[in-house]
């Protein structure tokens, strides 16, 4: 068990600088002008502090002026968003104004068929991910997972709450998530599918206070 | 014992699927105006009958649903003789009382406000109309036994904000509305117990209401003196004291929370920009305003006069009626444009009051299509 969670860690860790080199189609720095800061790619910006919190279809219907759009990015950055800094945010409220100001064409919301809707929520068979080790999941969850999503899972700066959520019954998704990555969540390729539901059977027990 | 977290694990799945699943595959959908939360629109076609299907019924929420819990607790305390905490077995065995109601976001129809403010851009289809049963929430203030300088009822639910840096979804109701008997802690929803979407295992229904004080998933009422505090109070849901010119900024202090929801009528079909064979048209939508009745319905063809339509569904408040216009047509481009009066006399507005954050449209709605030979 030790040295599997250490692998994790060194894999995790692995992730995290991954994560950290610009994605594909990012504008990159400009070489040898060291006193001017690199140009930030207000796309992926928006991908990572924006839509861990809500899909980027709220975003796309909105036609707003700049200023509203600067209103907004600053109330979402006091609500949370991890945007770094100030240059951050006008980057994004200036693109956003660009691409969905008052002007932008109509937005289209798709009809999505009703069994679907329902099927988004529901839960899932646990299957291979079945398990009752909560406290091995608690163990896993403090090295790996509490550095973003908050000590008792309730939410942080970077992660979002997991405390009381349909996903924690869809196993399947929450280990593609897992896996994967998201936004600015590095991926954990290396977790088995019974450390995944270790995790979410500890997660299932935490209640949100009152 | 049996933990609740238990039941979802050792085989309620059936139970539970059958809640989250009662769709039918023969429905059409719903419009997604949002994915993650799920915020989804009723199509307008679905605005022809006196009630809503639950599969096809708007679905709102902040932050999304907590997970599918049957065993969650509604605690009543604050400026009370004695707390209380019910279950959804507790909640049962109380006098049920069922009422038809329409259930309206007070964002409806932000996308149609010009200039544009931020929030979900609903058009038409954050509204629908259901039977609501449950317990009248007088009944379990009753047994609490409310302190008499008790002004407000907080509402608390089991969801969420993703962070704890976003406020949490609070609301209260003053408690003259909290003991009107028309005020429930709803169970069911169109007969059946209330699926996730719509709150279970129980949500608060207060009919004539905006939907941001029909609280779902609902754990907690408190007594106090106050409104309930943070965002979703002392900003958020506030409408301007005096009509503001569109656009204009506005003072907090010139602005009051938003209650009841205003008179209103719908077209459901025909579809603007829709086509129809010339011969027999029908004219058909609904129309609902509050607290208070529809008394009438008037629908204007083309530059012909305002003529009463056939109303469905009985004149009470709280309930939308269905309305029916009929005529024959020549093929060519036709409008028609609907209002609605209520019991009190009062008009549906030809034009919407604008207001910065976009509540409440409800001008005349208009709609062009082509007849075809």
């Amino acid at each position: 068990m030790r040295s599997a969670c250490l692998l994790l860690v060194v894999a995790m860790t692995v992730a995290c600088r991954k994560s950290e080199s610009p994605p594909d189609g990012a504008v990159q720095p400009a070489a040898s002008t060291s006193a001017v800061a690199p140009p930030l790619d207000p796309a992926l910006l928006v991908r990572d502090n924006c839509t861990s919190c809500h899909s980027d279809d709220l975003i796309a219907q909105q036609r707003l002026t700049a200023a509203q759009w600067t209103k907004v990015v600053t109330k979402m950055h006091g609500w949370g968003s991890p945007l770094a800094d100030q240059r951050e945010l006008d980057a994004v409220a200036a693109w956003l104004a660009g691409k969905y100001g008052p002007t932008a064409g109509p937005h289209a919301m798709p009809l999505v068929g009703a069994a679907a809707v329902a099927a988004a929520l529901s839960p899932q068979p646990d299957g291979p991910f079945s398990s009752t080790d909560v406290a091995g999941g608690k163990t896993l969850f403090a090295q790996l997972c509490t550095a973003c999503h908050g000590p008792e899972a309730q939410g942080d700066k970077l992660g979002v709450n997991l405390v009381d959520r349909p996903l924690l019954f869809r196993a399947a998704d929450v280990a593609r998530t897992v896996r994967t990555g998201r936004g600015k969540m590095p991926p954990f390729p290396a977790l088995t599918d019974p450390q995944i539901g270790a995790i979410l059977s500890y997660l299932r027990t935490l209640r949100p206070a009152l | 014992m049996l933990r609740r977290r238990d039941l979802l694990g050792l085989g309620a799945w059936s139970a539970a699927a059958g809640l989250l699943l009662r769709a039918r595959a023969d429905e059409d959908g719903l419009l997604q105006a949002v994915a993650t939360p799920q915020d989804l629109e009723t199509p307008l076609g679905f605005f022809d009958r006196l009630i809503t299907p639950t599969s096809v019924f708007f679905v709102r929420s902040h932050f999304g649903p907590p997970s599918l819990d049957l065993g969650r607790r509604l605690t009543i305390d604050g400026m009370v003789g004695k707390p209380l905490e019910l279950g959804l077995a507790d909640l049962e065995k109380l006098p049920q009382v069922t009422l038809t109601a329409v259930l309206q976001c007070a964002g409806n129809g932000r996308a149609l406000h010009e200039p544009r403010v931020p929030g979900v851009q609903w058009r038409h289809g954050a509204m629908g109309q259901a039977t609501w049963t449950g317990v009248r929430l007088k009944d379990l203030l009753d047994k609490v036994g409310v302190a008499p300088d008790a002004r407000h009822v907080r509402l608390a639910g089991a969801d969420r904000a993703p962070k704890p840096t976003v406020p949490k979804y609070l609301r209260s109701i003053p408690l003259a509305r909290a003991l009107d008997p028309t005020t429930l802690v709803a169970l069911r929803m169109n007969g059946e117990p209330l699926t996730l979407a719509h709150g279970a295992p129980f949500r608060l229904v207060v009919p004539g209401w905006a939907g941001d004080h029909w609280i779902k998933w609902l754990t907690h009422l408190r007594l106090q003196k106050d409104e309930a505090e943070g965002f979703f109070m002392n900003t958020a849901y506030k409408l301007p004291k005096t009509p503001v010119a569109p656009g204009a900024a506005v003072p907090p202090e010139q602005m009051q929370s938003l209650s009841t929801i205003p008179i209103k009528s719908i077209i459901a079909r025909p579809a603007d920009g829709a086509s129809s064979k010339a011969g027999a048209q029908e004219i058909v939508g609904v129309a609902f305003s509050g607290e208070a009745a529809i008394d009438k319905v008037e629908v204007r063809v083309n530059d012909g006069p305002f003529v009463a339509a056939k109303l469905e569904g009985p004149s009470v408040p709280f309930a939308w009626r269905v309305f029916r216009h009929r005529f024959e047509a020549k093929p060519g481009k036709h409008t028609a444009v609907a209002r609605a009066i209520d019991v009190k006399g009062v008009m549906q507005p030809e034009t919407a009051v604008w207001n910065p954050s976009g509540y409440f449209w409800n001008a005349w709605h208009r709609v062009q299509w082509e007849v075809v030979a």
